[in-house]
């Protein structure tokens, strides 16, 4: 089997999301792309190459799946730019993911997420959805972000807010209908439960202090981190996304805290 | 020390007659090269460490893994055979290594079928190294070996080295591979790697980021995938360079009002060198249970600043 070899797949939908960032709805020309939350492909256009992105659709459907693409460089930009009908090279799904979300270890969810980060929420809180889970767990979602501007999936997430506890709070508010602060200030003052699991997605610099401002809550084998990093293979080898001893491209995205602190990885 | 350079041209003419290219160790403007050979090389430089490693015959520095024509494929592989003639042991525990990561890389293991391993060293009891409790023939990948001595002991570590030999008309013991036990040296490098901050801020601030260690190392095998633009659009592998500063480059806007965007997550020469170390000792271990270093010098040799993996990991050890 050669691991560098694409599928091609079409984009059969595309719509403009917050944050100057793109969703691609794409479909494989031969077959279904199988994944779990929190899996990623290698996205590719001929001559302009590859790059990591998070699958962000439900893992629940293996017919279509979608991607969000912020304008952040030359090949984001070309992908965001695509249309219905454009063709792309899809090289996964790759990583870990979260193979069975019924199996956390715990009896409620938080979610922390923020910046460009917060995608990857997106398939994990679908499933959660979709598969009822939220009715036997708790589910909550902090969001922290710049501005109104940049919220992600903001029409959503007033969707997921009837199945889970939706709190968004925002660096620079332009209006008066969302808390200022970041992240750790909704830590700090809203009820979280003791039997949580904490997933985050967002910037290494927002686990540091989320870790911090959750204390004994945040038990490392049920806190799961996402990790980005430069990736080339995608199959372990090329070292561009090592983590400590791991391979982010095999190993993760999703580490748990326990793993990153047995192998005295800083965040 | 003699050898009967006969018995030596006996093994190079045949392999020649088989078709395959020969590559060797050859002097050129003071430094040693691995160059093609048309006749018997000089004893000499047989199994010597060279300047480059062979590395870059397993792993070219540039190949197209894909084409992107009316079809996306793989090009053609080439079926041009080649000899590799007069490794050391070193080379062959670091041709070990190389063999174990690529292992599923179907690229890496086309072109390693069409080479021939020839390993030349000298006696081989008690060999061992600051990376190594011990080296045996049966833990180390090759076709035919040549333990040099005053009467030479050859040995077959494949079918095709086999035959080789007995066409040479030479008595050999058959050999068969098998990788290596935990090897508990490697275990107990890893296990130190975290404390030795002190080595690490000290060679961090000498460190110029060059990267020629990693051109010259055995066991570097990290790569980049790039895509070409122009009139062939193409995918190549290429050999990467973790010092390099967009090794770890991802895109992003700049950080801060004025700087580059982006944002890279090695930043300076001290987080590079931790980072190859750690690959070293740490990620080759963790993964393959063998040692990603394997003590041939040359990295230490290739230095402009003289950092000395043998002398630091000497030193790590004794903490």
């Amino acid at each position: 089997m050669n691991n560098y070899l694409p599928k091609t797949a079409k984009v059969i939908d595309a719509y403009s999301e917050a944050d100057n960032s793109s969703v691609l709805t794409l479909k494989l020309k031969w077959g279904r792309l199988k994944f779990c939350a929190g899996q990623f492909a290698m996205l590719g256009l001929p001559g302009w190459g590859e790059a990591p992105f998070d699958i962000c659709s439900s893992p629940l459907n293996s017919k279509f799946f979608q991607f969000c693409i912020r304008r952040v460089g030359g090949l984001s930009q070309k992908l965001a730019d695509l249309k219905k009908g454009d063709e792309v090279l899809v090289r996964g799904p790759l990583g870990n993911g979260f193979n069975d979300l019924a199996k956390l270890g715990a009896k409620n969810i938080l979610f922390l997420g923020g910046g460009c980060g917060f995608v990857t929420v997106r398939p994990i809180i679908k499933e959660i959805i979709e598969r009822e889970l939220h009715k036997e767990k708790g589910v909550q979602l902090f969001y922290g972000a710049r501005s109104e501007e940049n919220i992600l999936f903001r029409k959503e997430q007033e969707e997921w807010a009837k199945s889970a506890d939706v709190k968004i709070i925002l660096e620079n508010p332009k209006t008066n209908k969302f808390r200022r602060g970041i992240i750790t200030d909704l830590i700090k003052t809203a009820k979280i439960p003791e039997d949580v699991a904490v997933i985050m997605c967002g910037p290494p610099i927002m686990y540091r202090f989320c870790i911090a401002a959750l204390g004994k809550k945040c038990r490392p084998e049920a806190t799961y981190l996402l990790m980005e990093r430069r990736m080339h293979c995608g199959v372990g080898v090329c070292q561009h996304c090592a983590l400590g001893p791991y391979y982010v491209c095999k190993d993760g995205p999703v580490f748990t805290l326990k793993m990153l602190n047995e192998a005295n990885v800083q965040l | 020390m003699y050898m009967a350079k006969d018995l030596l041209s006996k093994i190079f003419l045949q392999i020649k007659k088989e078709k395959y290219k020969i590559f060797c160790p050859e002097i050129k403007d003071e430094e040693i090269f691995i160059s093609e050979l048309e006749n018997p090389p000089s004893k000499d430089l047989l199994g010597t460490i060279t300047g480059k490693s062979w590395k870059y015959f397993l792993m070219p520095p540039r190949e197209t893994i894909l084409n992107f024509e009316k079809k996306i494929r793989a090009p053609k592989f080439s079926k041009n055979k080649k000899a590799l003639f007069g490794m050391n042991i070193v080379d062959l525990k670091a041709l070990e290594i190389c063999d174990t990561v690529f292992k599923d890389d179907v690229y890496y293991q086309k072109n390693r079928k069409n080479i021939l391993i020839v390993g030349f060293s000298p006696a081989l009891k008690n060999f061992k190294n600051d990376f190594f409790e011990f080296v045996s023939l049966e833990e180390t990948p090759f076709d035919i070996f040549i333990e040099s001595k005053e009467n030479p002991i050859f040995y077959a570590g494949s079918k095709k080295g086999a035959r080789i030999l007995k066409k040479c008309g030479l008595k050999f013991k058959e050999i068969k591979y098998s990788q290596r036990k935990k090897d508990e040296k490697v275990f107990a490098i890893k296990k130190m790697i975290n404390k030795g901050a002190e080595i690490w801020n000290e060679i961090g601030e000498i460190c110029l980021a060059c990267g020629k260690c990693t051109t010259v190392c055995p066991t570097c095998y990290c790569f980049d995938l790039e895509s070409a633009t122009g009139p062939e659009k193409k995918m190549e592998r290429c050999s990467g360079n973790c010092f390099y500063d967009d090794f770890t480059r991802i895109a992003g806007p700049p950080p801060k009002a004025g700087e580059p965007s982006g944002h890279k997550f090695l930043n300076d020469p001290k987080e590079k060198i931790f980072f190859w170390y750690y690959h070293k000792f740490v990620r080759v271990p963790h993964g393959y249970g063998l040692p990603g270093c394997v003590g041939c010098g040359r990295c230490t040799a290739a230095c402009p600043v003289g950092i000395d993996i043998q002398k630091n990991i000497k030193r790590l050890l004794k903490k």
